[in-house]
């Protein structure tokens, strides 16, 4: 039987996607998302096109910019990379998702383990 | 917020170049696939297999295009026409609901807004002059009385040399001439008094001549008088000559230099002009406020800069008992129409926009049943894809479009009424020639908006987040609806039961009280009555100052009256402060009886015959005494008396004017000594009767005819001049037509507020028919069921009333203890209503009736249905 996917929590494709372009550098839709199911090790149900809708919002918000390219086997795409402000942004996403995190972590944990 | 804007900018250039955005998905959504597909193919794929698995793991490509295209830009305009188009195909569908609903907004919306603007149309309104809104009026602003006073004239003629952030500062007063011209008739007129710069103000050209100059204020000018176009062409049949030829203002001759435009009426609604002379104002340095000063802003000053200068130059007689007064500078119509928006105002549009909220929780209530009986479709759109805020707005819609169709025609029904209140309207001071009540003020459009959206809120919103709270049960996708009318429904039955059978005594008691005036008209002959206003001099309002004036004001009047006496036409002469019917409203303190007590009476100065001239007669006690100057001792009419004291007799209690909340004391305590008959049986007016006093000044003389009202009233104005040029006749009217003007614009009301009653009890009557069959409706099931293994159906029928009139019976008698507490404490006389017996048992049987019937129907219906078509349909 297959191992089972968790699914994603809510607001946090908009994390991920900004984290992957400021450690890979520039990258097209579907790099993104192949990186984001490698790093997650196939554990998160993914989809593909939803990435897309996540490009579309940063864009928008200008969190990123898109340049249209070429990629490595000679096919168009748009590739996507950090601006100022979005980098700002994963800066301070970043700090509040680990301070939640610390703050579920510690409720969750075992009594004495806190 | 950068964010936000980013976004915001973003749709908008994606919503405006559709074809740039749907490129850019389809190029962007190919490369993705080519790129996974090749990336698929390099690990071993063949490219059938690599373009299968790189579909499957973008997801569906048709949806994943849409949603790409909605969030690149604005969302879909044909959707919100599709919303609008649903919406209207609904209310056309319940057009019972519309119709009863639209109604009863309508008339709560025409009510709250038209006051509005009334208001905003005496007090708000833009200035129809050259840079009207730079025009300001600078006046003594008494903050006790919340209302503006004239200024000394010393006090100008310092503003004049002291001020900068005015110009052309100027100032007018209106005085009463008696005007003759050629052969014509002497006719009493009104005149501005006006400083040259009034013109300069205006920025109106005369049409012919010149108008008055600075020169011409002079003591030693020549007098002159510029003239309106309505007086040349009326007195001088156009003649363009006009210049130069000469009228009598109390007898003294004065040129006429100019022809004003149509139109012109500045300062308020003059027609005759005369310069302000200096000399007279000299003469005048007493304490009396005399001018109403007015002047634009200097070119680039704002009106708190000059508002603040003012405050800083102040008031001579600042320092004495007037503190509450202080020197302001305000917008022109603010200053002349005398008051500011204040606490009674704004009582009196909250109170009427209480109006709004029976009919809008009536409505909301029918809009809540109508939508949890279609609950299963709206479970049904939820699970194809509909989200709960799109179903929530599609059903607030229906409720938007509702209310904007009683806004509009509403903002209609203010015109026209305006329109009509218009020509019959007669301010004290006459209309001022920016008054067009026909005209929607900018202000009042914000406010009806701002008051449709709160009523849309209420009818629609509430009930439409209530019933998709539970889209996502199963079983309402299967048509049962999971509604629980449990406790909180037979509540809400009982409410609505309650509110009807309180409301409605009230409603119609208050309609009545204004409507019955004018049905039932004034109860005695008052068409024989004829009254007239007698003044000295110049007219004024005012009490005379000087002693000698007093004496020769009363000898004139005596003569005066005499002579009418000796008319044959004449049976009964008497005297009074005011005309029967005119009389101001007072506020009035009564110590007797269980406590004080406070009552709007309308009160009136009377000579002893007063009585006896109108046949009123003596209910209890006696009327005052023929000695005048007793001003210890009132006469108070029937219906005060029954207001104040009930069946009893208020003979021995004392009363007064009503102290100001900030100064201790009131008038003096007067003792009433009687009680008399109502002069005007059907308008409820509480009238107080004081002895006249001496020296009353401005007088009204009443006449009781035995024929001839024309012959009399024409010979009124002759024999005022035949006795002296100063003594001035006017406001020549009989009764019957006082009568009639009290109650004009007050029976639009009436009426206003009688189909605003018959809306409520509509509604009412509906909304307890809707909950009852929907009560009802929802054990059509049992019901039929029962039926079908052998119930009887009159004992089902039995058992399904008895549980609706347990329902209903709880309504009842709560609605009765509080219409009957609301009888007990609301004092319905005293806001204009009239009793009216047997009201409350009237509403209980109506409503009763209406739940009982309403609960009937379905029950009937369900008791005919076949058993396996109620399990089929449920």
């Amino acid at each position: 039987m297959a191992e089972t996917r968790s699914p994603l929590l809510q607001g946090t494709l908009d994390l991920m996607v900004l984290k992957t372009l400021d450690q890979m550098g520039p990258l097209h839709g579907y790099g993104i998302a192949r990186r984001i199911e490698q790093v997650g090790e196939h554990a998160l149900a993914l989809n593909q096109g939803t990435v897309h809708l996540c490009l579309v919002r940063l864009l928008q918000k200008k969190w990123i910019s898109g340049k249209w390219g070429t990629s490595d086997n000679n096919r168009r795409a748009k590739y996507y990379s950090l601006t100022k402000a979005g980098r700002r942004q994963l800066e301070s996403e970043t700090a509040h998702w680990e301070r939640v995190a610390g703050v579920i972590g510690r409720i969750l944990a075992p009594e004495g383990r806190g | 917020m950068a964010a936000f804007l980013h976004t915001l900018l973003a749709r908008i250039q994606g919503f405006l170049r559709p074809a740039d955005v749907d490129a850019e998905v389809e190029q962007e959504l190919d490369a993705h696939l080519a790129i996974a597909e090749d990336d698929r193919v390099r690990s071993g794929m063949t490219r059938e297999e690599a373009l299968r698995l790189a579909r499957l793991e973008l997801g569906g490509v048709a949806q994943l295009r849409e949603a790409s295209r909605e969030a690149r830009g604005l969302p879909r305009l044909d959707t919100f026409w599709l919303d609008i188009k649903l919406g209207v195909r609904m209310l056309r569908k319940t057009w019972g609901l519309t119709l009863i609903g639209g109604l009863a907004l309508t008339t709560a919306i025409s009510i709250t807004v038209g006051l509005f603007n009334v208001y905003q149309s005496i007090t708000g309104a833009a200035l129809p002059l050259d840079e009207g809104d730079r025009v300001v009026s600078l006046m003594v602003w008494d903050a006790a009385d919340q209302a503006t006073r004239g200024v000394a004239q010393s006090d100008f003629e310092r503003w004049q040399q002291s001020l900068r952030s005015v110009v052309n500062l100027g100032a007018f007063r209106t005085v009463e001439r008696s005007l003759a011209v050629g052969n014509r008739q002497v006719e009493p007129v009104s005149v501005a008094e006006i400083t040259a710069s009034g013109f300069d103000v205006a920025r109106v050209p005369p049409l012919l001549g010149r108008p008055i100059r600075a020169e011409d204020e002079h003591g030693g000018a020549e007098p002159v008088v510029v003239i309106g176009h309505n007086v040349w062409a009326s007195v001088f049949a156009s003649d363009r000559d006009v210049t130069g030829r000469a009228i009598r203002l109390d007898g003294v001759s004065h040129t006429v230099i100019g022809v004003m435009p149509p139109t012109f009426a500045f300062p308020v609604n003059h027609q005759y002009w005369t310069p302000l002379k200096t000399t007279l104002r000299a003469s005048q340095l007493s304490a009396e406020p005399l001018v109403i000063a007015f002047a634009r802003l200097a070119p680039g000053v704002a009106l708190p800069t000059a508002d603040t200068e003012l405050r800083a130059v102040g008031l001579l007689r600042a320092g004495d008992q007037d503190d509450d007064r202080q020197a302001r500078v305000m917008s022109y119509v603010r200053g002349i129409s005398g008051t500011g928006l204040g606490a009674r105002e704004w009582f009196l549009f909250i109170t009427a926009g209480l109006l709004l909220l029976p009919p809008c929780a009536n409505i909301a209530i029918l809009i809540y049943a109508r939508t949890v009986t279609r609950q299963a479709e709206f479970a049904a759109r939820h699970a194809l894809g509909g989200s709960r805020a799109r179903i929530v707005g599609q059903l607030s819609l229906e409720a938007l479009l509702l209310v904007a169709g009683a806004t509009v025609a509403s903002l209609v029904i203010v015109s026209r009424v305006g329109k009509h209140l218009q020509a019959d309207m007669r301010l004290p001071n006459g209309n001022p020639f920016w008054l067009d009540l026909g005209r929607i003020q900018p202000e009042t459009l914000l406010f009806a908006i701002i008051v449709a959206a709160l009523a849309a809120g209420i009818v629609g919103l509430v009930p439409a987040l209530q019933a998709v709270g539970r889209l996502t049960d199963v079983a309402a996708l299967g048509g049962r609806s999971t509604l629980k009318l449990g406790a909180g429904w037979t509540g809400l039955v009982a409410l609505q039961v309650a509110l009807s059978i309180a409301v409605i005594p009230v409603a119609g008691q208050l309609a009545w009280g204004i409507i019955r005036p004018a049905v039932r008209g004034p109860g005695f002959a008052a068409g024989q009555f004829l009254t007239a206003r007698v003044t000295l001099g110049q007219g004024q309002n005012s009490s005379l100052v000087q002693p000698s004036d007093a004496a020769r004001f009363e000898q004139l009047h005596t003569q005066f009256a005499s002579r009418l006496e000796g008319l044959p036409d004449v049976a009964m002469l008497t005297r009074s402060a005011v005309a029967p019917g005119r009389e101001p409203r007072l506020d009035i303190e009564v110590e007797g009886g269980s406590a004080y007590q406070h009552a709007p009476a309308r009160v009136n100065a009377v000579d002893a015959t007063f009585f006896e001239t109108f046949d009123l007669r003596v209910v209890t006690g006696r009327i005052l005494d023929r000695t005048q100057g007793r001003t210890e001792q009132v006469v108070v009419s029937r219906a005060l008396a029954r207001y104040l004291a009930g069946d009893g007799s208020p003979v021995g209690w004392r009363l007064r004017d009503s102290p100001r909340h900030d100064a201790p004391g009131g008038g003096s305590w007067q003792e009433i000594v009687g009680v008399v008959d109502d002069l005007y049986a059907n308008n409820g007016n509480l009238t107080i009767y004081r002895p006249l006093p001496e020296n009353q000044h401005p007088l009204s003389l009443s006449m009781r005819l035995t024929t001839g009202r024309p012959q009399v009233a024409q010979r009124l104005r002759d024999l005022g001049s035949e006795i002296d040029a100063g003594l001035y006749v006017s406001e020549i009217r009989s009764l019957a037509d006082i009568y009639a003007d009290s109650i004009r614009s007050v029976y639009l009301v009436g009426l206003m507020l009688g189909s605003g009653a018959l809306s409520v009890l509509l509604l009412s009557a509906a909304g307890i028919y809707a909950l009852m069959s929907f009560t009802v409706a929802r054990r059509r099931r049992e019901i039929a069921i029962r039926a079908a293994l052998g119930g009887r159906s009159t004992r089902l029928l039995v058992g399904v009333l008895g549980r609706a009139a347990q329902q209903i019976g709880i309504g009842a008698i709560a609605g009765v203890l509080l219409a009957l507490w609301l009888g007990t404490y609301l004092p319905i006389e005293a806001i204009g209503g009239a009793k009216v017996p047997g009201l409350i048992p009237v509403a209980a049987v109506t409503m009763t009736i209406v739940g009982l019937l309403a609960a009937a129907g379905p029950a009937r219906r369900a008791l005919r249905l076949h058993p396996t078509e109620a399990l089929r349909d449920s």
